[in-house]
């Protein structure tokens, strides 16, 4: 945040409305000195400066207030450039699954208008708050000075005035947060409907999802609405006080007694008292938008990379895995280790994998993925090491969990009981962008930018050629799509079977040590799907490859793989 | 009085379209807005009571009858409190008025997001419908509130204050009738400036939008190709060129408010410096009054300000009208050819549906190859059509034709009841698509969809009929297992095998599968073979598949490569 400027914007306020206040007060107080001075017939005062003072104070207040709301935006919006992008690269600290479980308008609403409120805070609340209580102190002073009656009694009607304001705050901003968080819902289910209109038509549901967003609209309106109410409360509380304080005034300054004041000094007060309580009614406003920023800043708190709090228990189970990975570790020799851990119970042919020799090649120290008693979604546990150029081979019924285990080779989903270690270390503990240097995961609906063709290319390696990028595009068989056809949001202007392969491609770009798809082949038919295997191969030759796939589809693969994960709900699982 | 005609002519509705629409988009709520302004323009009468009560309390001072202070005081009071109450009953009638616009607006948008007949306009972007709905329609909101009675207000409340100077002092009454022509110019010109950047910036702030929400969606596989800092900087990039165009807006912007500013504190030391020196009696000028009143020059001065106040407000309220027609722009579009009327819907009416193509052509935008390119083609009633080919020959496209969710750019598509052709209905269509769209919600939220009226037993007995039992009992909550968005916390396959239910209970004469078994392991794939057997009876079907398994059961298989049957 830049301080400078916000000390400068919190001083130009404090000083445009002192300035504002004493322009009046000390008008007022001109006008009845004059008054005074002619009645008195009093030759030796000059009217000069307290009205040169008037003329000044008005140059003042006027271009103090123009540079308060410069000053006070620049800090507002090199706030927002900052926060956002600390916001987004806290938000690859996350794991890819608490990333996915926000949704997509939550998500949106956060990096909009949360940041904005959060990074309006400073300049837009504080500044204008300060103000405020720099005239209001200033002000109490000053009467406190003249009379100390008077001062204390108003000082009492601030007081009730601070409280009021706090209490209609904080009421309005319980329905600010329920307004808010119906808002977000209304653009989640508004996207969501949208994503799936083609279905609810033929469904005959638009009217009803329609109605949703609608009555989550509603919702939201209501309780902004609440919000509102609260708000004219406060204000109308703080304006009723202040009819109260300026009456009480003149009331005390000027009724006989001991407390009375010269009349010019008590004109200059009420005056005084009225352009502070002018300032004063921006306070349920300005009260509102500190609770709304707080709100946002609360929701903001996961994303802005506080989210280390998981790290130590990780931390603890990666060191129980550590203990069950000794036996693989002592058995390194071989390139693909494939152990039991535990319960498991088909550890006896795990050993006997047939093609366990044939990587020889592989034994120069390529990276190294190993699976210490992962649990799979059947309560089974899984080990094996693989390295490149191996191939491993993942197949089982639908919700066996091979998405979820690929997500664990990947170090985006934790490995529950055990530990995926990449080399030496656990891949879960290993910063993300080292886990993207040696490894690439195309998940089954992997996200397309809303770009053209090499754009989407590009993003995995912005230094390509477009030789290159017409090569990967090749080795996926869409060497016939054209470079600057644009794929539309999601993807949607392509089918789903060129979707899976330009997500491929693009990994197929960024040569990684180790690639994982996932049913790369789901959607295509047998000859496109045989070749993108086949080409697959021979564009990363010294890369290991870990596919998912269909049972029926292990048929399409042209070699043998080196490591063979048969998942299934059930527990007696094999392992081949 | 003829001052502020002369502003607001120089204002002037410009009748071009964008203020027709919003003027149009305001109806709903005008009554309210017009008392709004109402009880505002009257509200400078407490101002006018506290500056009468501060006049006499201080005449009284002067004159040295303190004891006669205590009706000033009060009058203070009584001013400030008319003034509050008039002011919160005019806020209170703005904020229902706005809210009636915005609500009847929205619910148009809804309509044009989700229209309850034909296909969803292509072009306006998802986030764009969501950024409308929630962010834009609100920033109509200040000139609902702010701008559309504020001209009333300033009629009457400047008005009010002026008679009330007028009657004390003619002079200063002149005075401020002499600076109010300073205002329109600066305004006008100001406004019109501001108008182009803020749709600049809007415009900005919505292609943001997009890429941003874009991005966010990727952020996992962004990560994972090693594009974190690279994103960062787009995203940096794309904030940091809104924020020039912000402060561009803003100083000119401000400028509006800041000239006003220096009118009204000018005018206050122009009029504080005439009545000092008329007290002091040193004014000797023709036609000038030269003498006033401590009460006079106290009630001139101090409503001053509350002359100009009125203005100001309007003021700020023109900027709220520039960021309304601005914003009025980016909905206007996404609003327009509206609500197509309701087509003859001959849903779900019992009797087998045939379909017949004729020369059917479809191009995609940005596509040279056409999707498909000339198929004819006729479904008979309670046929079973099977279409393959490699991908993206077409066959999620014919689909889509036959069961009336897409419109051919070219051809005719017919659905045929009873020996009758009539336009393609989708309700008459249950369609299983790749990939399966689930909505956030149950699994029985989902369900119900197909059919509100289902039953729970009904809708278990339909995973039994697909011989899904199974997959209910793995759904850690049966029916009420959540649903994320885009069906997450459900594997793919299972989304699939819901979706088949789905389409199983909403019961449709035709049946348009496309690639059902693609997320199927071998022995889910057998048990929707064998389901389709059973639900295939009597209804007409077309199944795109690349599966050797589903062939067998159609009727016939025709092949689709390049968008041509083969």
């Amino acid at each position: 945040m830049p301080r400078r400027d916000l000390a400068l914007g919190i001083a130009t306020a404090a000083v445009a409305e002192l300035s504002a206040a004493a322009l009046l007060g000390l008008s007022g107080w001109f006008l009845t000195t004059c008054a005074l001075v002619t009645l008195l017939a009093n030759t030796t005062w000059s009217w000069l400066y307290p009205s040169g003072a008037v003329r000044a104070l008005a140059l003042l207040r006027t271009s103090l207030r123009y540079l308060e709301r410069l000053v006070s935006h620049r800090v507002v919006l090199a706030t927002t450039v900052n926060l956002r992008s600390r916001l987004i690269r806290g938000a690859g600290e996350l794991s890819a699954r608490d990333l996915r479980a926000r949704r997509d308008g939550a998500l949106l609403a956060r990096l909009t208008t949360d940041v904005e409120s959060v990074a309006g805070l400073p300049a837009q609340v504080i500044a204008p708050v300060a103000g405020c209580g720099v005239t209001a102190v200033l002000v109490v002073a000053l009467l406190v000075r003249a009379s100390p009656l008077l001062g204390a009694a108003e000082l009492g009607v601030f007081a009730v005035g601070a409280w009021w304001t706090v209490r209609t705050g904080r009421r309005a901003r319980r329905h600010l947060a329920v307004g808010a968080a119906a808002r977000a819902c209304a653009r989640t289910e508004l996207l969501a409907a949208r994503a799936a209109f083609d279905e609810l038509r033929w469904l005959d549901a638009v009217p009803q999802a329609r109605n949703a967003v609608a009555a989550a609209l509603e919702r939201a309106e209501a309780a902004d609405a609440a919000a509102a109410a609260e708000q004219r409360r406060g204000r109308l509380g703080l304006r009723l006080l202040a009819a109260l304080g300026q009456g009480l005034a003149p009331l005390l300054a000027l009724q006989p007694g001991g407390w009375s004041q010269p009349v010019p000094d008590a004109v200059g007060e009420v005056l005084l008292l009225a352009a502070v309580w002018e300032l004063l009614e921006r306070l349920p406003q300005l009260h509102q938008e500190l609770a709304a920023a707080q709100d946002a800043a609360a929701r903001l708190g996961p994303l802005a990379g506080d989210g280390g709090t998981p790290a130590p228990a990780r931390r603890d189970r990666a060191s129980e895995g550590a203990g069950l990975a000794d036996g693989s570790e002592r058995s390194g020799s071989a390139c693909v280790v494939v152990e039991s851990a535990g319960w498991w119970s088909g550890a006896g042919e795990a050993g006997a994998d047939p093609v366990g020799g044939r990587r020889s090649r592989a034994g120069c120290g390529g990276p190294e993925l190993s699976v210490v008693g992962v649990r799979g979604v059947g309560g089974r546990v899984l080990s094996f090491t693989l390295r490149a150029p191996g191939l491993a081979v993942v197949t089982g019924p639908n919700g066996s969990g091979k998405s979820t285990l690929l997500a664990q080779l990947a170090g985006r989903v934790p490995a529950g009981s055990g530990a995926v270690r990449l080399g030496a270390a656990p891949v879960a503990e290993l910063p993300a962008d080292a886990v993207a240097e040696v490894l690439t995961l195309v998940e089954a609906d992997d996200w397309l930018a809303d770009t053209t063709v090499s754009a989407n290319l590009c993003l995995a390696a912005p230094l390509a050629t477009s030789a290159q990028v017409r090569a990967a595009l090749a080795v996926v068989g869409l060497g016939a799509l054209p470079l600057d056809a644009p794929v539309g949001p999601g993807g949607r202007a392509l089918s789903q079977g060129q979707r899976r392969r330009l997500a491929v491609a693009r990994a197929v770009l960024r040569r990684p040590r180790i690639l994982l798809l996932d049913e790369p082949t789901a959607g295509l038919d047998q000859l496109t799907a045989e070749a993108l295997l086949r080409e697959l191969r021979r564009a990363l030759p010294d890369t290991a490859l870990v596919l998912a796939l269909q049972d029926q589809d292990l048929a399409l693969l042209p070699w043998r793989p080196d490591v063979t994960v048969e998942l299934s709900s059930l527990t007696s699982a094999q392992l081949t | 009085m003829s001052t502020s005609t002369v502003l607001l002519a120089e204002l002037g509705e410009q009748s071009d379209e964008v203020s027709d629409r919003l003027a149009e988009w305001a109806g709903p709520g005008l009554w309210e807005l017009r008392r709004a302004g109402l009880l505002r323009g009257v509200a400078p009468l407490g101002t006018v009571l506290w500056a009468a009560g501060l006049a006499w309390a201080a005449q009284r001072g002067l004159d040295g009858r303190p004891g006669e202070v205590l009706p000033g005081a009060g009058l203070v009071l009584a001013g400030v409190a008319v003034r509050s109450g008039l002011l919160a009953a005019a806020d209170a009638a703005a904020a229902r008025g706005a809210r009636r616009v915005r609500a009847v607006l929205r619910g148009r948008l809804l309509a044009a997001a989700l229209p309850a007949h034909g296909p969803a306009r292509p072009g306006p972007g998802d986030a764009g419908f969501g950024e409308s709905v929630t962010g834009e329609v609100a920033r109509l909101t200040e000139w609902l509130t702010e701008y559309l009675p504020a001209r009333t207000t300033m009629l009457l409340g400047s008005g009010l204050v002026l008679a009330a100077i007028a009657v004390r002092s003619w002079f200063v009454a002149l005075v401020l009738v002499a600076a109010t022509p300073l205002l329109p110019a600066n305004l006008k010109v100001i406004g019109l400036g501001t108008q182009a950047a803020v749709h600049a910036q809007l415009t900005a702030v919505r292609r943001h939008g997009e890429r941003l929400l874009d991005h966010l969606r990727g952020l996992p596989t962004l990560i994972g190709l090693g594009a974190r800092e690279a994103t960062v900087l787009t995203v940096r990039e794309d904030d940091e060129e809104l924020a020039r165009r912000t402060q561009a807006v803003l100083r000119v912007a401000f400028l509006a408010t800041a000239w006003i500013e220096l009118l009204i504190t000018g005018t206050l030391a122009v009029v504080a410096t005439y009545c000092g020196l008329a007290l002091l009696g040193y004014l000797e000028l023709p036609l000038v009054p030269g003498q006033l009143s401590l009460g006079t020059a106290l009630f001139v001065l101090v409503l001053t300000p509350a002359y100009f106040a009125p203005a100001r407000d309007l003021a700020r309220g023109y900027h709220a009208r520039a960021e309304a027609r601005a914003a009025a722009e980016l909905i206007a579009p996404l609003l327009e050819g509206g609500e197509p009327g309701p087509s003859a819907d001959p849903r779900r009416s019992c009797g087998a549906l045939g379909v017949r193509l004729a020369q059917v052509t479809v191009r995609h935008p940005g596509r040279a190859a056409p999707a498909l390119d000339g198929v004819s083609l006729r479904l008979a009633p309670g046929a079973f059509l099977a279409v393959t080919g490699p991908s993206g020959a077409g066959k999620s496209t014919l689909l889509a034709l036959a069961a009336g969710l897409a419109e051919p750019t070219g051809g005719v598509v017919t659905h045929e009841r009873d020996g009758l052709g009539g336009p393609p209905s989708p309700a008459s269509a249950a369609w299983v698509g790749q990939p399966a769209h689930l909505l956030p919600g149950t699994v029985r939220d989902n369900l119900l969809l197909a059919r509100p009226e289902a039953t729970d037993a009904e809708l278990t007995a339909a995973f039994g009929t697909l011989g899904f039992g199974e997959l209910l009992a793995d759904l850690p909550g049966g029916l009420d297992t959540p649903v994320g968005e885009r069906g997450s916390g459900l594997s793919s396959g299972q989304s699939q095998q819901l979706a088949l239910v789905r389409a199983l209970v909403r019961d449709a004469s035709l049946l348009c599968l496309d690639e059902p078994t693609a997320h199927l392991d071998p022995v889910a794939e057998a048990r929707v073979v064998a389901a389709l057997r059973m639900l295939t009876r009597g209804r007409t079907v077309l199944l795109a598949t690349h599966s050797p398994v589903l062939l067998p059961l159609a009727d016939q298989v025709i092949r689709l490569d390049h968008g041509r049957l083969r």
